[in-house]
Formats: structure tokens, sequence, C-alpha cells
């Protein structure tokens, strides 16, 4: 096993760390390890009070840099202390687990720095001196392994949210350094009007059956009608790309590569062609029923059971059924 | 206000053929046959664009929208219909080499094109082929300008921008000041609007200026990192054996729910 001197940051609102780790060391080929890897936890002031948590967990170095004074730090501060600890602690390699604002602070602190950054990574080897990675390219559709041309690596991988817990549950020393945020002029953004709504609840990702909405349902009464089903089946209700760009579900409904990634135990699939962007974000479900009046749609590729027929006729047949048997 | 809208002409991925895609190396990347289209998030990029123009223009404010691209394939038939819904000039960049998966090197040029003559430098939030989001970011780096993403609309507020955009699970709203760098997410109008004939027998006078990349490939090169390097592509996909099932359409809905669903029915 590569030992190198790798870092593993977190940036504190994303959830599930703990389950997130195993992910990540099997994606990294175990270059991120509990001996060789160090931990830096960003804005996790919530655990300020309370970091027991950390000293469970056996890895070698642990920071977190937290100010309870300042819930946002602006990008600006986080590229600041990052590019502190790293030019301090001179690791080989920087990894985030992807999301919106990490591939933002990645991207930046890369340009901040000179080294080019890589978003959204699927896996990462170490050979002959140089860091080798995987990520998606062409609409998912294909794997491009590339070639850092830098001593530093830094990245954000793609995780998925595992079943597997974290084994390594051990009590121990571990060295904790407090930093504050620097004194930062902060961004040219004037948010006089700033309003921060929070989304609604997404349970999409959580739940065990969901229906999905393809382009061949045709209009928008026709997904509120599938709608009706997923309520009979207390499912829930994603969408295509075409379907969330319709305007006929919201944004936060979409499935698939850009969108939500989903594990049900049953995916039910109506109207939608199979194109890869949406599979990937289906394909860990346990189970997929797809629905096409075209036996050579793509999605039967993808499906363990398969129904040709009109999907609006099926939406309706099983909204009757469901209710007359309820009535009996 | 001068916006320059960067922009993509890519292939339709769903018309690429198994075969192709099992097939495809570096050297051999080629799907001609396919439809060609605007990638996604820059048609959504154009629009937002026009209609920013339409509501300036509505209040009598001058606007101007232009568009470039950086492209090796001449893509006249495209900027007819741009012209014909309203772009002001489109300026095509043709590079020596491949540069898909050359994000900065792809911002050298745009920065070098633009310099600072743009209020706002639009962009689409996600590149379809090369899956990357980091271009907006070089170029913002290379002007010394903000860098806004995941807009779902824009309007103007006097002399700032109000934007609206989205970071993970959250929705704001805030002003910003041109010049800025913007890159498009899911907006409510994703789709570029259709012209009219008279519009487009208009526009068939227009012409695009086309530039050789060494004009400008120089001039910010030092500025942005290397980029990473594509060593090998290849296919990987899953399938699963998909048992249909038997029996006429009548009868679906009962086997569906008696042996999949009758566990989640209400």
């Amino acid at each position: 096993m590569v030992q190198l001197n790798t870092v593993l940051v977190f940036w504190g609102e994303q959830q599930g760390f703990n389950i997130a780790i195993p992910s990540i060391v099997e994606k990294t080929n175990k270059l991120i390890n509990s001996s060789s890897t160090e931990l830096w936890f960003i804005n996790d002031h919530q655990h300020v009070e309370s970091y027991e948590w950390l000293k469970k967990l056996k890895w070698k170095t642990k920071i977190l840099v937290s100010d309870p004074e300042i819930t946002q730090p602006s990008d600006a501060q986080v590229i600041e202390v990052l590019s502190t600890l790293i030019r301090e602690r001179k690791p080989k390699a920087i990894i985030l687990p992807a999301c919106d604002r990490t591939n933002k602070l990645v991207t930046k602190l890369g340009l901040a720095l000179g080294v080019g950054s890589l978003l959204n990574v699927s896996d990462i080897e170490f050979q002959n001196g140089r860091f080798l990675l995987r990520r998606r390219i062409f609409g998912g559709n294909l794997f491009g392994t590339f070639k850092s041309s830098s001593d530093l690596l830094i990245c954000t991988l793609a995780i998925e949210q595992t079943n597997k817990e974290i084994v390594e549950k051990f009590t121990g020393e571990c060295q904790l350094l407090m930093k504050s945020w620097p004194e930062m002029r902060g961004l040219r953004i004037i948010r006089n009007e700033e309003k921060k709504i929070k989304k609604q609840e997404l349970s999409i990702s959580d739940a065990e059956i969901v229906v999905v909405a393809g382009r061949g349902l045709g209009s928008r009464n026709n997904v509120c009608e599938l709608g009706k089903l997923a309520n009979l089946l207390g499912a829930e209700i994603g969408g295509t790309r075409p379907v969330i760009a319709n305007g006929w579900l919201p944004r936060f409904r979409l499935i698939g590569i850009s969108g939500n990634t989903i594990k049900p135990k049953i995916c039910l699939v109506f109207g939608a062609s199979g194109a890869t962007p949406f599979i990937l974000g289906i394909d860990k479900s346990q189970k997929i029923i797809g629905i096409n009046n075209e036996k050579e749609a793509m999605l039967f590729n993808i499906c363990d059971v398969g129904v040709v027929a009109e999907c609006n006729q099926l939406i309706q047949s099983l909204i009757d059924q469901i209710r007359s048997n309820g009535e009996l | 206000m001068n916006i320059l809208v960067c922009l993509k002409i890519v292939d339709d991925l769903d018309g690429i053929l198994e075969e192709d895609w099992k097939n495809a190396s570096i050297s051999s990347l080629n799907f001609d046959y396919t439809k060609k289209m605007v990638d996604y998030y820059d048609e959504a990029a154009l629009e937002l664009a026009l209609r920013l123009k339409d509501s300036l223009r509505d209040i009598g404010s001058n606007c101007k929208v232009d568009v470039v691209t950086v492209d090796p394939v001449d893509r006249k038939l495209f900027f007819r219909s741009f012209f014909a819904v309203g772009v002001n000039n489109i300026s095509q960049i043709i590079p020596e080499e491949e540069l898909l998966f050359s994000p900065y090197k792809i911002a050298s040029l745009i920065s070098a094109f633009a310099k600072h003559d743009y209020d706002v430098l639009l962009f689409g939030m996600q590149n379809s082929l090369a899956n990357d989001c980091q271009t907006y970011y070089a170029v913002a780096h290379t002007l010394n300008i903000d860098c806004i993403t995941n807009i779902t609309n824009l309007e103007m507020l006097n002399d700032d921008l109000k934007i609206y955009f989205d970071e993970d699970n959250y929705s704001f709203e805030g002003l910003v000041s041109p010049p800025i760098v913007i890159a498009v997410g899911d907006t409510q109008h994703p789709y570029l609007r259709m012209a009219t004939l008279r519009e487009k027998l208009k526009a068939g006078k227009k012409s695009a200026n086309y530039y050789q990349s060494s004009e400008f490939l120089s001039t910010f090169e030092n500025r942005l990192p290397e980029d990473f390097q594509l060593l090998s592509i290849n296919r990987e996909k899953h399938t699963r054996n998909c048992m249909f099932l038997p029996g006429s359409e009548g009868e679906f809905a009962e086997q569906l729910l008696q042996e999949y669903l009758a566990k989640w029915c209400n």
C-alpha cells in the first residue's frame, strides 16, 4: 500500500462523513487511510464544543478550522486557510468529497495555487510517481483516465453513500490545531437582498420506492397522474431532464448524473428512453421496472422487469386497481 | 450593457451507437453522424442573455449580446439561427489542437478574446462532453473578476444585476456589480427561442468572425495551470437481464401489483 501524505477535507455542512469515508478509502485504492491521511474539518463550528467524535477516529491528524462567529466564511477565506495549511503541512494530495460548494472551492484553490484540479473524480491511483484519476466523460457514457502534471493533486471525489459504516472505532490521542478565519476584504458581491430559502427536505434519495416520469408521458397533466400513483404507493416521484426542463416537475426532483442518485428497493420508470446520464442516477436501485411502448428502448437494458405498454394507460389502470382493491 | 455568451456545439450523445461507444478511443472519437446541438446549459445561458436584452430594451437601455465559441468546425448553420434570434456578433476561435479536455486553455483563449470589453460573461454550468465545470472559474481568475455559478435567473436593478442562484440545497438572491462571470444552471426557460421567417431572412446577410487560436493563446497562458492530460478512455456499462411481463396490456397492472407492488399499496 502506497503511503502518501494525503489530506481529506470535509466541508462542515457535508452530511454522513462517517459513511462516506469507507467509500472514499475504496475509491482511492487506500491512498486515503488512517495511518497516512490527515483529516481537515472546515467550518465545523457546531462541533467545536464537543469533538469527542473526532477523538474516536484513529487518523493521523485532525485539524478543525472553525470560528463560531462566522457561520458562512467566504470562498476567499476558506481558500486562504487551506493555502496556509498546504504550505505548512506540504501534503501530496488534497481530496474533498464532491458537492456544489467543494467543486467551486477546489477549482478556485487550484487557481490560487497555480495547480490544476479535477472534479467529480470516480477513483484515484498512484503509479510511477503520478496520480491517475478516472472520471466520467461524454455524459457519463465513458470513463476518461487523466494524469496530473503537478506534484500536488487537488480534486473532488464523487462519493456514493454506502451502507457500510466506518469499521475503525478506536479511542486514541489526536492532535487538534485550532485556527480562526483570517481577516479578509471579502468578495465584491453585494447581498443586500439575500434570501436564503431552504429547499424542501428532500427524501427522494432515501426513498424505498420511487416512480420516475420520463418525457414519454407527454404532458404536465400526465405527470400529475403519475404523482397520484406515487401517493397511493407511498413513493417519491422523480423526473428525467426533459421532464424538469419542460417544467413538469421542480428541479430538485431531477434524477440523473446532474441531479439525484437514488437507490430504492423499487424504481418504476415510465416513459424514459434510458439515456446514460439518467441511468447513472438509478442504477443502484435494487429492482428497476421499466415501462415504455417501444421494446427496443435503451431503458430495458438496465431493467429487471420490462413492460411494453402505453405508459399513461398503465398508470390509470394501476390507480384504478389500487383504489378498487382498497375499497374491497 | 455588453454580454458575451460562451457556448459549445456538441454531439447529441443519445444518437451514438453502442458499437461506437465500445470502440471509442482517444484517436477514434468521431461522432460525425450524430445530430449537433447547442450544449444544454449553454442554450439556457443564451436565452437568458436575450431575455435580459429584451428587458433592458423595454426600459430604453442599450444591450448587446455577442457569442463566442472555441471550435475547430465551422458552425455556420447555428450562427444563422443565433443572428436570427437577436445575437449581435458571433466569433469563432479555431484551435490548432483538440481542446475538449483542456478547460484552462479554453479559458485562456476566451479571456484573451473578451479582454475587459464585456460587463457579463455567461457560460453554461456544465460541459456535457468533458463533464468539467471549470472554464468559467478560470476565465474569472484570469480577468480578475468574480464568478457566480448555478444562476437560475437574472434581472437588472439600477446599475446592478439581481441574481438568483442555487448552491447545494439552498436558493439565494443577491446583487452583483458587473463585470462578472456567470455560469447558468437550471433556468425556467432553458430552450432558445424560435426566430420568425422575417428574422431569419434578415439574419441571412450577417456573418461570423473567425480567428485562429494562435492570435490569442499566449496572452494569458502563464496565468493558468496546466490542464490534466487525458490518457485513455473506456466504456463500462452495467446491464441487467430484463424479464418482460407476458400477457396483454389489460393484464399488466394486475401483474405488477400482485408480484412487485403489493407491499407498498396504501
